[in-house]
């Protein structure tokens, strides 16, 4: 097997595009290793912190609607018709938006847990719990004993990441995400690092993932040729 | 204090009109977002 080829990717949890472009992504990567069968090079993850709105309270209250109304002035019907459009968009990703039951918080915590887990070697597994509880269960994802809830659940040790995350211990990997994200110059999420070198902004159509990873290994093997 | 590391630039693959989401507005996608993704989907659905 090839080396293997290396993701980056800057996401949030409070955004519906990554997690549709995580689903495009995963989707994507499996038809390029299928494609490319027993010599397909693995494809490693690692996701980075982006905060989209770090002004947002911990705890925000009222529903998704409220939230466009009341903050953004976007006129009740018009935020319940965007609703309905981006739910109907990632059910046909696969995933069952909630917006219903969801709640708006601030996710820098969330992100500090992403670093506590990729720590432990669980990082895949606590972004999709994130993603999942966020716009599918409703749950809470902002606050430190909702967090080391979520966390239990994928086999992390509750009573040390409520430690962790009360003692902000991965808030500066959190801000180091965030600079290498600006050195970058990534302005939106998500946004794909490929091999340090290349990059693929949005949630990209799964074909689209297929044929730069294509690329990528078609590359790697001109140069070793 | 030394200067901050400048990366080399990023070579950008795929499309470029993919949706992202840009600042707090992104909280929820803007209507503009979700028409270019539904015209973008149902286009190449055809």
């Amino acid at each position: 097997m090839s080396e293997s080829i290396k993701i980056d990717i800057w996401s949030d949890i409070a955004c519906p595009w990554c997690y549709i472009g995580k689903r495009k992504f995963e989707a994507g990567a499996a038809a390029f290793a299928a494609n490319a069968g027993d010599d397909a090079p693995e494809v490693t993850v690692e996701y980075h912190s982006y905060e989209l709105s770090p002004d947002t309270p911990v705890d925000f209250e009222g529903s998704a609607v409220d939230f466009l109304s009341g903050h953004k002035g976007v006129p009740t019907g018009q935020a319940t018709q965007m609703i309905d459009r981006v739910t109907g968009i990632a059910n046909a990703a696969g995933l069952d938006y909630d917006y219903d039951a969801l709640q708006h918080t601030n996710t820098v915590k969330a992100h500090q847990l992403l670093h506590y887990a990729k720590a432990h070697g669980k990082q895949i597994e606590a972004k999709e719990r994130l993603l999942k509880a966020y716009f599918v269960e409703g749950r809470h994802v902002g606050r430190v004993e909702d967090l080391a809830d979520l966390a239990a659940e994928i086999g992390l040790d509750r009573a040390d990441v409520i430690r962790a995350l009360n003692e902000d211990e991965y808030l500066d990997a959190v801000r180091a995400d965030q600079a290498l994200g600006q050195e970058y110059g990534i302005q939106g999420v998500p946004f794909f690092v490929i091999d340090g070198k290349y990059g693929v902004s949005g949630a990209q159509e799964a074909a689209s993932f297929t044929q730069v990873l294509d690329q990528v290994w078609a590359e790697r093997k001109a140069v070793t040729a | 204090m030394s200067a901050p590391t400048s990366r080399p630039a990023l070579t950008l693959l795929g499309v470029t009109d993919a949706v992202t989401c840009e600042g707090d507005a992104c909280a929820i996608p803007s209507l503009a977002e979700v028409t270019a993704a539904v015209e973008k989907a149902f286009t190449r659905g055809r």
